[in-house]
């Protein structure tokens, strides 16, 4: 078990050391020292204190950690909705912390796809306008935006909710619809916040299965923050935060989801547990 | 505190005071230089000053509209700015803030808001008002021998009062609208999403046809009848039709519009088209009500405007042209109800004349004895004023030919017809005068004198509608016959005004030989009317002396003796004030019409008119320029969670910047664009009324208004775009 809470202190180092040579296969993501610090001369709080991970192409990895570990910033800042305060965060080779602002929301709409705890549907288009909203965005040309849209929506099982109204389809179908929405037009990355947040259990799993089946079936990138130890063990690694900083990593390996779930939740028991004390997991062991 | 916190959140929140405080201060701008008219006459001369206070009286009733219109206005706005601040209140309630704390802020604002609007108004307006004296001189037709500054204490306490009373109200509205609120609703305000009805697109498309057929049978009904009777039946059909046909088109007009560019995905599924087009249907969905009314009062302020401004020309237009004398005095010979008057149709010459013999045989003998000369009976009752008055006097008996009516030329001229509106009846007789006297007066006021063969006649007409009547009587070569005698149509229609009225009113008199006169009077006719035309003598005296002189003969020849005034219905009192100088008799003089009088009046009339059209034509504009701007920006408040996540997603500024810009645009655009259609339709058809009745076009008017509506429509969308982009801007910086 020991290994299970070792800290990874030196994957930072020796990552550094291979970015500034030539990378024969960018990661996906990677996230270099980032911290982030908010509030004023008075009173300084570190969200991010010096995180670093690596994402590749075609993983699908969950961020978790207990509220106020940082999780949230770390999801903005990923999406270029925020800036970091130092430290570099590159996607697909690019580094997203020295982009203007212009030139971020371009980067935004065609690198990134994103899904919310709380759909964010327009609630004025239909299921079938929201998917193609997203390329339509990017210019891509007419002509091709319907066969687009209407082959991820055969994907994900949403062809017969296209024609309605978010407000006329059940919470499961919003959020499959958002999830078609990240992934019609073809993102490097797909960042999920929370995306069971708002659901019920049954519509979670089938959302989960199908972020599962996206990032199996269809080499999609997943990054998704969650609090929720099931929804985590659908993704093949997931990364525990807390104070702003790194704390574990789990990966699934060949082991069962059921297995995968257990382990989770042992770390997740462990890290809110109350009777931790200072100075981290060594001492527990 | 709670005052200091009203000033924070005001500086704050500038650019979403924007409308409320434009609105405002271009309210009182108006309010004030409207209601401060009168104090303009003190740059002008005497008798233009009595318009101003009649002007002024008129403008005070509408006043009294144009407040109750501004206060719903500033209601309205202000339900908007409390509305995006719901959140905010609901975190001081939050924090333990008494109600009535939160109340006193709301106030407060509202105070500043107005004493700073107020005070901007006030200055606006007193500046406005120094214009407005330049616009009355030049409508007026005279320079300002000196300009200087006016400003009317009482517009001033007015305006103060009116917008106190406003403000008033919008407190009250405001107490009740906070002390309403729920906790919980405030502090959820920025989640809640309204719903926009959604349509059946096949119902939209249905019910759009049906709306432009309704509204192309109001059209037609509108062609094909004209405008000029608005008691007429099928006028009233025109209006309900178009205003049912209106209200359909907005109804259905989003999904109708949805329901096409979806199904062109060429042009929908480009950029945020899909969006866009969504935010507009879904607010065209909500506030149809809203739109329609827009384009009602859009369609009428302009109609209003246009048609005021055009008939304004009709009225006033030719006035010089229409008083070519320095005065005309009218005889009424003998008339024995009104139709007689308007409508002669005697059978035989010498029936009037029998008639008066026995009603009036006095006065029959005696104007018998002066052969009905008007000149002579003036000059004798008081002979010095008139030889310093009168240089030159020409007198035109008019005489009805039996038996030779309007109709009887219709039917010979092969049906061509004269509007009803000038003749009433077909079985009118034709007037005529004798040529040696019509010539009398071309020549006084310098025209060519006419010459005339025995077998002989022309007419005199320069009233338009009139015109091509009289030029087929012409190129017909018409054959007539005049007591026996027949008389065929000169080569020409003489255009001349034989006596000063208000507008060219020469209609179809009958220009014939001295011997066809001769032979209706030795059949016994008696003149129907007669006008003596007078020219002043240059005496170094002004017009309104000149007036007072030829008012001061009347009175020595028509005395308001006791027994006069008795058989006329005068009090003592009205002679004694000065009202009344002299009585009106049959004959010699009935009727008196100076030049310098009506030249004066019309620049009255001009004035009140032309105000009246600006001063509406603006608030009405105002009115709903403010309520798309109000709606515009409510729908950018509610859809500021959409611009978050669209900027998520990747929609750069510059983007959603175009998608608010065409929001706002369209918005604006469309209730306009029918009402464009329906001015188009209704100025055609009014204009085409006009031409062919009174022959003047009022599509002189239709540029200013076009001019205005541009203005005020320009400023409103700007401020709405700016107040739009900075809500949005807060939006995604949140």
């Amino acid at each position: 078990m020991a290994e299970v809470y070792a800290t990874p202190i030196l994957a930072e180092e020796t990552v550094t050391v291979r970015n500034d040579a030539r990378r024969p296969a960018p990661a996906a993501l990677s996230v270099r020292r980032v911290t982030k610090v908010f509030g004023s001369k008075d009173s300084l709080t570190n969200a991010l204190a010096g995180i670093s991970f690596d994402v590749a192409e075609g993983e699908f990895i969950s961020i978790m950690g207990p509220s106020g570990s940082g999780k949230t910033t770390l999801l903005n800042c990923v999406s270029t909705i925020d800036k970091v305060t130092t430290g570099q965060i590159f996607i697909s080779g690019e580094d997203i912390t020295r982009m203007r602002k212009s030139a971020l929301a371009k980067f935004r709409r065609d690198k990134l796809g994103f899904i919310f705890q709380d759909f964010n549907l327009l609630d004025t288009l239909t299921g079938y306008e929201n998917i193609a909203l997203a390329l339509t965005i990017k210019h891509v040309n007419p002509s091709s935006v319907d066969t687009r849209v209407r082959a991820v929506a055969d994907v994900l099982g949403v062809s017969p909710v296209l024609g309605k109204y978010p407000n006329q389809m059940s919470g499961g179908q919003k959020q499959r619809i958002a999830a078609a929405r990240a992934l019609v037009a073809d993102p490097q990355l797909i960042l999920a916040d929370e995306p069971t947040g708002a659901l019920d259990s049954r519509s979670a799993t089938v959302l989960l299965e199908t972020l599962e089946m996206m990032n199996r079936d269809l080499g999609a990138t997943i990054m998704m923050v969650t609090h929720d130890s099931f929804a985590a063990s659908f993704s093949s690694r997931v990364l525990f935060i807390k104070d702003g900083v790194l704390f574990n990593e789990v990966r699934r390996g060949d082991c069962t989801r059921t297995e995968f779930f257990q382990r989770i939740v042992e770390v997740v028991s462990f890290l809110s547990g109350d009777a931790v004390p200072e100075g981290g997991a060594s001492h527990v062991v | 505190m709670l005052f200091k916190l009203a000033w924070r959140n005001l500086r704050r929140s500038v650019r979403d005071y924007s409308v409320y405080f434009v609105t405002l201060l271009v309210g009182v701008a108006l309010f004030y230089a409207f209601n401060s008219v009168e104090s303009q006459k003190v740059l002008f001369d005497l008798e233009h000053s009595e318009w101003f206070e009649e002007i002024q009286g008129m403008m005070n009733l509408v006043s009294g509209l144009v407040a109750c219109v501004l206060g719903f206005l500033v209601v309205y706005a202000n339900q908007f700015l409390i509305r995006r601040r719901k959140k905010e209140f609901g975190v001081y309630l939050t924090l333990g803030m008494a109600p009535g704390s939160v109340s006193r802020i709301v106030l407060y604002e509202t105070m500043l808001v107005g004493l700073v609007s107020l005070a901007g108004g006030l200055l606006l307006g007193i500046g406005l008002s120094q214009g407005l004296s330049f616009v009355s001189a030049a409508i007026m037709g005279t320079t300002l021998t000196y300009f200087r500054f006016v400003f009317s204490p009482e517009a001033l306490i007015m305006t103060v009062i009116c917008f106190a009373l406003v403000f008033l109200v919008v407190s009250v509205f405001n107490l009740v609208s906070v002390s309403r609120y729920r906790l919980v609703t405030l502090l959820n305000a920025g989640s809640q999403s309204q719903r926009s009805p959604v349509r059946n697109p096949w119902v939209c498309l249905a019910v759009f046809i049906a709306s432009l057929a309704v509204l192309a049978y109001a059209y037609q009904q509108l062609i094909e009848n004209g405008l000029l009777m608005l008691d007429d039946p099928s006028f009233a059909r025109a209006t309900v039709f178009m205003l049912l046909g209106s209200l359909m088109f907005f109804w259905s007009l989003a999904g109708f519009a949805v329901g096409v560019l979806t199904k062109a995905r060429g042009v929908y599924l480009r950029g945020l088209v899909p969006f866009t087009v969504r935010q507009i249907a879904s607010r065209v969905n909500t506030a149809f009500m809203s739109l329609w009314a827009v384009c009602v009062m859009v369609f009428f302020a302009f109609t209003i405007f246009s048609s005021g401004m055009g008939l304004l020309d009709v009225l006033v237009g030719d006035i010089f042209e229409s008083n070519p004398y320095s005065a005309t005095l009218r005889a009424d010979v003998y008339w024995e109800n009104y139709r007689d008057l308007a409508n002669p149709s005697s059978r035989t010459p010498d029936e009037r004349a029998r008639k008066m013999q026995e009603t009036d045989p006095q006065l029959y003998a005696a104007g018998m004895q002066a052969d009905w000369q008007i000149a002579p009976q003036l000059q004798q009752a008081a002979p010095e004023l008139w030889e310093q008055t009168v240089a030159d006097s020409a007198q035109l008996d008019v005489y009805e030919v039996p038996g030779l009516t309007y109709e009887s030329l219709m039917d010979a001229l092969g049906g061509e017809l004269l509007p009803m509106e000038v003749i009433s009846h077909t079985d009118t007789n034709i007037l005529a005068v004798g040529v040696t006297q019509f010539n009398r007066d071309v020549q006084m006021i310098g025209l060519p004198e006419v010459s005339l063969a025995q077998d002989e006649c022309i007419f005199a007409n320069n009233m338009a509608s009139t015109q091509a009547f009289a030029q087929a009587a012409v190129d017909q070569h018409l054959q007539i016959d005049v007591c026996g005698a027949p008389l065929r149509f000169g080569d020409q229609v003489y255009r001349m005004q034989i006596c000063d009225t208000s507008m060219p009113s020469t209609v179809l008199m009958l220009v014939v030989p001295d011997s066809a006169i001769d032979r209706l009077v030795d059949a016994g006719a008696i003149p129907n009317y007669s006008y003596l035309n007078l020219m002043y003598r240059d005496n170094g005296q002004s017009d309104v002396q000149n007036d007072e002189a030829l008012k001061q003969i009347l009175g020595k020849a028509q005395p308001p003796t006791p027994e006069a005034l008795i058989e006329h219905g005068l009090s003592i009192e009205s002679v004694e004030s000065g009202e009344v100088s002299y009585v009106m008799e049959m004959w010699p003089v009935t009727m008196v019409v100076t030049a310098h009088e009506q030249i004066t009046q019309s620049g009255g009339v001009k004035l009140m008119v032309t105000y009246l059209a600006i001063y509406m034509g603006v608030i009405l504009l105002i009115a709903t320029a403010a309520i798309l701007a109000i709606q515009s920006l409510s729908q950018t408040v509610d859809s500021e969670r959409r611009y978050r996540m669209l900027g998520r997603i990747g929609a750069d500024s510059g983007m959603l910047g175009r998608s608010l810009f065409a929001q706002t645009l369209i918005y604006f655009l469309v209730p306009l664009s029918l009402a464009a259609c329906h001015c188009a339709c209704a100025l055609g058809v009014l204009s085409h009324t006009l031409d062919t009745t009174l022959g003047v076009s009022i599509l002189g008017a239709v540029l200013p208004a076009i001019e205005l509506l541009v203005a005020i429509y320009g400023l409103y969308f700007l401020v709405t775009y700016f107040a739009n982009r900075s809500i949005m801007a807060q939006a995604l910086k949140a």
